[in-house]
């Protein structure tokens, strides 16, 4: 009588599978385990946060083998860690279309426990966004927002569609919720750890304090908004120094686009931005000045 | 089965009808409990002729059964087993609508998962999940909301087949006790009972 809903039941339980074949376990050091995603050969991606400080761990694969993997590199800008399995293994991954996913959507949050068993929860992409920023200033392609529910051990295993296609790595969020990093930033961050061993992230050396503008210098700042950074702080040797930015200049515009928090100059921060001009407009002296600053990578 | 009507079919599925049957059959095979000195929770009904399991917690001695369609009848404690929270309780009624066990070993994470019970004082109340995880043969996982109230009730499959005895939510998910567990505890109260005094 209810065979349309068994059919889906074994639908779902057919994509924990699938996915499931792409899903480790991480023993980062005799708790739990929590899980790592095996994101291309060999190459498996878990969360920085849950294996930091350690060199080596020992992962858990779907066929049960039990390897140490070492840490190739760490981002914790966007919680991605990737490890590289001792012995060649092949990973099964299939993606999701990043374009076609909608709210409402059916999503499954796939981890695997030390003991070779899969686990999942279920839920719904209750809404999806544009890129943002974290609080160490990576930028993140798009926002899920999901109504499903964390268990112990699920960062870094994949968010899946119905099918077991994964739409990314999750990790924890504020408040007892999911937070998942779409699979094409999990890829610029992995292609980076391959080439470095961490993602390279701007700098320029200032200390920056947002303040009101006078109306006087309003008239002369041409970004149509009433705040600006106040330099009050310039690091010996950096990025801003060579460029003669001084402490009193007032920030005021990046490229043309205005700033008027600290976050906004994160814009010229990227990884890519390393080696670029960045152009500074600024208010020094009551007068509108304007200089060129090359963004640099800090020293290790 | 139902008509075409109240379906609701998102794509070219259609769950609505199935998903309601499926629902009705599980709330005729479960009972509310209540006993004597409080406590409230549900069983279902696991033989017809009158063996309800529940959780040991649920209850502690003779209880008040109510069957789904109103009757109400008085019930024996026949066994109780704190260490698997599971107790069977006797009904002096035949031809009851009972459960379909199924052995719970066979279960996939990612199944539908469907409880019955009465979360904070809502008789009958339906809740729908997923299986997650079937790594432990004398208990099941689910990602399922229950509440007090559920214990004592069955947890089932897409087919309606019962794979366990919803017992406790811990870190938000749903424990239940599994068949098998359940069918052990059953075995050792008639061994006991046909066994030397």
């Amino acid at each position: 009588m209810t065979d349309t809903f068994i059919d889906f039941s074994n639908a779902l339980a057919d994509a924990v599978e699938r996915a499931g074949h792409a899903v480790v376990s991480v023993l980062e050091g005799g708790r739990r385990g929590v899980s790592g995603t095996l994101w291309r050969d060999s190459l498996v991606v878990a969360t920085e946060h849950t294996i930091r400080g350690q060199q080596e761990v020992t992962i858990e694969l779907p066929d049960g083998r039990s390897l140490p993997a070492a840490v190739v590199g760490r981002d914790p800008g966007t919680d991605i860690a990737l490890l590289r399995a001792t012995e060649p293994v092949a990973s099964a991954i299939e993606f999701a279309d990043a374009t076609r996913l909608r709210v409402g959507q059916f999503v499954l949050a796939i981890g695997r426990r030390p003991n070779q068993c899969v686990v999942a929860s279920h839920g719904i992409l209750s809404a999806l966004g544009g890129a943002w920023r974290t609080g160490h200033g990576a930028r993140i392609d798009h926002s899920f927002r999901l109504d499903l529910l964390p268990y112990t051990g699920f960062s870094g295993g994949p968010l899946v569609d119905a099918g077991g296609r994964v739409i990314g790595v999750n990790t924890s969020g504020p408040r007892r919720t999911v937070l998942t990093v779409p699979a094409s930033t999990v890829n610029s961050v992995v292609e980076q750890l391959i080439a470095k061993g961490r993602v390279a992230r701007g700098y320029l050396g200032v200390a920056l304090q947002p303040v009101n503008l006078p109306p006087a210098i309003l008239a002369q700042t041409g970004t149509g908004i009433k705040r600006g950074l106040l330099v009050v702080m310039v690091e010996p040797g950096s990025p801003a120094e060579a460029a003669g930015i001084t402490i009193g200049d007032v920030v005021v515009a990046l490229d043309d686009k205005p700033l008027a928090n600290p976050g906004d100059l994160q814009l010229a921060l990227d990884p890519e931005r390393i080696g670029q001009p960045a152009r500074l407009r600024l208010i020094r002296g009551g007068k509108p000045h304007e200089l060129t600053l090359i963004v640099r990578e800090r020293a290790e | 089965m139902s008509g075409a009507t109240n379906r609701v079919c998102p794509g070219d599925i259609c769950l609505g009808s199935d998903w309601s049957d499926l629902a009705e059959s599980l709330r005729r095979i479960t009972v509310e409990i209540r006993g004597p000195d409080g406590r409230h929770g549900a069983g279902v009904v696991w033989t017809a002729d009158g063996i309800i399991i529940t959780n040991a917690h649920v209850v502690n001695g003779h209880a008040m059964i109510r069957f789904h369609d109103g009757r109400a009848a008085p019930a024996e404690l026949v066994a109780r087993s704190r260490r698997s929270d599971l107790a069977a309780l006797r009904v002096a009624f035949r031809h009851l609508p009972c459960a379909v066990a199924r052995d719970s070993r066979t279960v996939r994470p990612g199944e539908i998962v469907i409880a019955v019970g009465h979360p904070l004082g809502v008789s009958g109340a339906v809740s729908l999940g997923i299986l997650h995880s079937a790594s432990d043969e004398s208990c099941i996982e689910a990602d399922i909301r229950l509440a007090p109230g559920n214990s004592g009730g069955p947890l089932a499959d897409a087919a309606g087949r019962v794979i366990g005895i919803n017992t406790m939510v811990a870190n938000g998910m749903g424990i239940a006790v599994s068949a098998p567990a359940v069918e052990r505890f059953r075995a050792g109260i008639i061994s006991a009972r046909v066994g030397p005094a």
